[in-house]
């Protein structure tokens, strides 16, 4: 399956979500998590979808309880999603579709992180 | 005149239609792609930046007005005031500090001529919690961006201050007797002094966040000392203003939490746009119409960097603390209905405090009011005689001065081998403080007498030590 490069960010706690062999890859001096990332690209007819992507990032980025990033089919409340600068519920929300270079950030605006 | 029909009443026709919506576009300037929706609205990223820093200004100067309003009811004039910005480093109170500065220079820039700024000064307030959490170094300071940065640590409240050598001072409380505890759960609680002054401050404020039984408690608890630290550093500093950055987020959720924790009587003052419970200090809180995420995109947008600030849950379970649960509820509500936290926000404003609590004395832990019978309420066991035996000849009664949360902190938690819990000495010095202030002409007099001078000796001899010492 094809890959997709995009840009992911954690911050303002949902950094504190990922696991830390990715904060070797982050660019960032601060606490602040960015680094750029493959993700199977889906096919033609159903490409990938934020849904998948978060997912995705679930499955293979989010250490310990995933409840605390995703629960019930759903992302956490309280966690913020911004694709390339703008709010994703401007986009299509969990049905956009996701394209090579999107810069897309994670922040938490849980009390605490 | 009445004639609908004139060319005059069009125009507030037009009026509204230019301001109906323009599907798919920015609500404000009806052109722009949106980059944002805020409770349905969307807003471009520009016209966001601009409506929050309006949101802000409306916010505080309304507070302002009122706060100016009091003033000069009691002092006939109101001059420009210092104001200290509350400080934690977190999202909220990073915008607020940015969002106050950038206020006072806009008045003061705005023309040539000499105009009076809205405060006399801004300085920022910071608590350092590096006893309890990891935080990184200098993180915070960097965000004051070069401001007075005034600061107080958690364990600050265990070590002697240079001016008020009662501080030293160290009580204890006891625990209610085995047998009380069993017979409905019953408060009784007595402060002796203590002996052990050897621990360092540090070790002494982790061990009294230890001994407590729950995150809950310790973040009450955590709370109360911030306040306390907080209110101390703005007098200091001669600061009549204080500003909070809780976000209409935070209040909700607080309103769920407080009440949830036996808050319920003090709650008018812990979440109002403005209180001035603290003597001689008011406090706003100019955020109050933000919710979190606006606070974030702003954040983002205008490019300020905050740190995240850790607490007892920091990345535990939702069930975790009442405070973690409350937010998940109200947060997870505000997601399915996007006006969830501004109604509730809307609803406890008009909250008014009873007569009675604005009469009533401080709670010795968390200085706010405490019900005089949140004992009685809590059971109908009263400390009488029956209890007697459990407290010492040295020890004073401090049930009555401990409102119904802070009981509840103190009940459950665990004295383990140092034979008490021991707390900070701003305990004493507010009974102290009551029992001063408050008139003798009242029918308790003699009782009111008596309570003084039991309060004093916490005092008188920690002075005679001193002596001895030099």
């Amino acid at each position: 399956m094809s890959k997709l490069a995009v840009t992911l960010r954690f911050v303002s706690g949902a950094e504190l979500l990922i696991k830390d062999e990715f904060r070797a890859q982050s660019n960032k001096k601060s606490g602040d998590l960015e680094f750029k990332h493959e993700v199977p690209a889906g096919t033609e007819e159903a490409p990938l979808r934020m849904k998948e992507l978060i997912e995705h990032v679930r499955d293979n980025l989010v250490k310990g309880d995933k409840d605390q990033f995703y629960k019930d089919g759903k992302l956490r409340p309280g966690i913020l999603v911004i694709i390339n600068g703008s709010d994703w519920e401007v986009e299509d929300g969990p049905e956009y579709k996701v394209q090579a270079d999107d810069v897309i950030e994670f922040i938490s605006t849980l009390h605490g992180g | 005149m009445c004639d609908v029909d004139t060319p005059e009443h069009k125009q507030p026709l037009d009026t509204r239609l230019e301001r109906k919506r323009v599907p798919g576009k920015c609500i404000k300037c009806k052109t722009a792609k949106p980059n944002v929706t805020i409770r349905g609205c969307l807003y471009c990223k520009p016209c966001f930046v601009s409506a929050s820093i309006v949101k802000f200004r409306g916010a505080l100067k309304k507070s302002n007005s009122r706060i100016d309003a009091q003033r000069r009811q009691q002092n006939g004039v109101s001059e420009p005031q210092r104001l200290m910005v509350a400080l934690s480093g977190g999202p909220s109170s990073t915008a607020m500090l940015h969002l106050v500065v950038d206020y006072q220079q806009s008045v003061t820039q705005r023309s040539g001529d000499f105009v009076q700024p809205p405060y006399a000064d801004i300085v920022v307030g910071h608590i350092d919690e590096s006893a309890l959490f990891d935080v990184a170094e200098g993180a915070v300071r960097s965000i004051a961006d070069g401001r007075t940065f005034c600061e107080a640590s958690l364990e600050d409240i265990f070590s002697a201050s240079a001016d008020r050598d009662v501080l030293l001072q160290i009580v204890r409380a006891s625990m209610a007797s085995e047998q009380q505890q069993q017979n409905g759960g019953g408060f009784c609680a007595q402060i002796i002094r203590n002996s052990d002054n050897n621990t360092p401050p540090r070790e002494r404020l982790r061990q009294l966040f230890s001994a407590l039984d729950s995150d809950t408690s310790r973040e009450s608890l955590l709370d109360a000392i911030r306040t306390f630290l907080l209110v101390r550093l703005a007098r200091a500093h001669h600061c009549s203003v204080l500003l909070l950055g809780d976000s209409a987020t935070r209040i909700a959720t607080r309103v769920v939490s407080l009440t949830s924790c036996g808050r319920g009587f003090s709650l008018p003052f812990e979440i109002a746009p403005e209180s001035s419970w603290f003597d001689g200090v008011t406090m706003i809180r100019p955020m109050r119409d933000f919710i979190a995420k606006e606070v974030a995109f702003f954040n983002r947008w205008a490019g300020y960097t905050s740190v995240v600030v850790p607490t007892f849950t920091t990345g535990a379970p939702v069930h975790a603390s009442i405070d973690r649960l409350s937010e998940t509820f109200v947060v997870g509500l505000d997601r399915d209905f996007a006006s969830t936290v501004s109604t509730v926000c809307r609803t406890v404003q008009k909250l008014e405090p009873r007569a009675d609590a604005l009469a009533a004395c401080p709670c010795i832990v968390c200085g706010m009011p405490a019900e005089p019978d949140a004992q009685d309420w809590r059971s109908r066991l009263t400390v009488g005689q029956a209890a007697a035996p459990a407290l010492s000849s040295a020890g004073f009664d401090i049930s009555s001065h401990l409102c119904y949360s802070c009981q509840n902190i103190l009940h459950f938690s665990e004295s383990g081998d140092r034979g008490g819990l021991v707390l900070p000495g701003f305990c004493v010095e507010r009974i102290r403080d009551h029992a001063v202030s408050r008139p003798s002409a009242s029918s308790d007099a003699e009782q009111h007498e008596a309570l003084r001078r039991q309060v004093e000796q916490f005092f008188l001899n920690s002075d005679d030590e001193d002596d001895d010492c030099e």
